[in-house]
């Protein structure tokens, strides 16, 4: 498995944080390689993935409808690099990259390319930005998304993946539809945001044998 | 995201909407970067692209409520 992890700015650093924490708690996070910052360009990913041959690759950060951004906010892989993804399951919590970059990859031989099909909103309290993890806007909704990759890498497919992901949301919606406070409406907002957006190209049936 | 022109019922509603969050709270919004409520507030107003979103944003989640509470 590779992780990649872009943080040019404070949303795709609240991301960055998460997958961390995602990665520690893994059971099987030590077959996990992760490629962070300054190193997200095209030749260590492609190197890295020549040497580890993934079977699941999670894109955390910037993404375009035909690529994924670095973190000095240029195209690291666009729809020319799809070969890269043939054979593997791809994961991208990035805006847009499904749409073109996914479509392309399957095309291609991907087995399966999740991601969102707009933007992904992160709420956030401005006092929080130094604590991401005890942030309470932000929580629900990237643990949220974090729940896709969780489910993978336990085995689950892509379908029981996306599924658990929506019935998580559905259920946080339904505790805090009614909540009079006013910090749940970014919650509420973003959650329902980020759920609605949330799709998949490729077999929805295959998972990673890791 | 929506390149339609919104009525300013729509986006008075969306305002308001924003203003009913706290002050110290931001979304960050993809590749658009981080915006604090009132700033969102003027990109609404000026319906820039992330005012658009925004609205977007807005009106889809009117939508999907409506069918939650159902």
């Amino acid at each position: 498995m590779i992780f990649i992890l872009t943080n040019p700015d404070i949303g795709t650093h609240y991301l960055s944080i998460y997958t961390k924490s995602l990665i520690e708690n893994c059971e099987n996070g030590k077959s996990i390689v992760c490629l962070e910052g300054k190193e997200v360009t095209n030749k260590n990913l492609r190197s890295r993935i020549e040497k580890h041959k993934p079977s699941f690759v999670c894109f955390n950060g910037h993404g375009t409808p035909s690529s994924l951004i670095d973190n000095d906010f240029l195209e690291f892989i666009s729809v020319k690099d799809k070969e890269i993804f043939v054979n593997r399951v791809v994961f991208t919590r990035a805006c847009d990259c499904v749409k073109e970059l996914g479509k392309e990859s399957v095309k291609s031989g991907c087995k399966a390319f999740i991601g969102y099909s707009s933007e992904f909103w992160i709420p956030r309290i401005h006092e929080m930005a130094s604590r991401p993890l005890k942030d309470p806007l932000a929580r629900p909704v990237i643990e949220n998304s974090n729940i896709v990759a969780e489910e993978l890498i336990k085995g689950k497919s892509v379908k029981e993946a996306i599924q658990k992901a929506h019935n998580d949301a559905a259920s946080k919606i339904s505790q805090i539809i009614y909540d009079k406070d006013p910090y749940k409406s970014p919650i509420l907002q973003a959650l329902l945001n980020n759920d609605s957006h949330l799709t998949y190209e490729g077999d929805c049936f295959v998972n990673i044998s890791i | 995201m929506g390149s339609d022109q919104y009525s300013e019922d729509i986006k008075n509603l969306v305002k308001k909407r924003l203003e009913a969050m706290p002050p110290n709270v931001s979304f960050s919004i993809g590749k658009y970067g981080d915006f604090t409520r009132n700033q969102l507030i003027n990109e609404v107003e000026d319906e820039s692209p992330i005012g658009k979103a925004t609205i977007e944003l807005q009106l889809n989640f009117i939508r999907r409520m409506t069918k939650i509470i159902q």
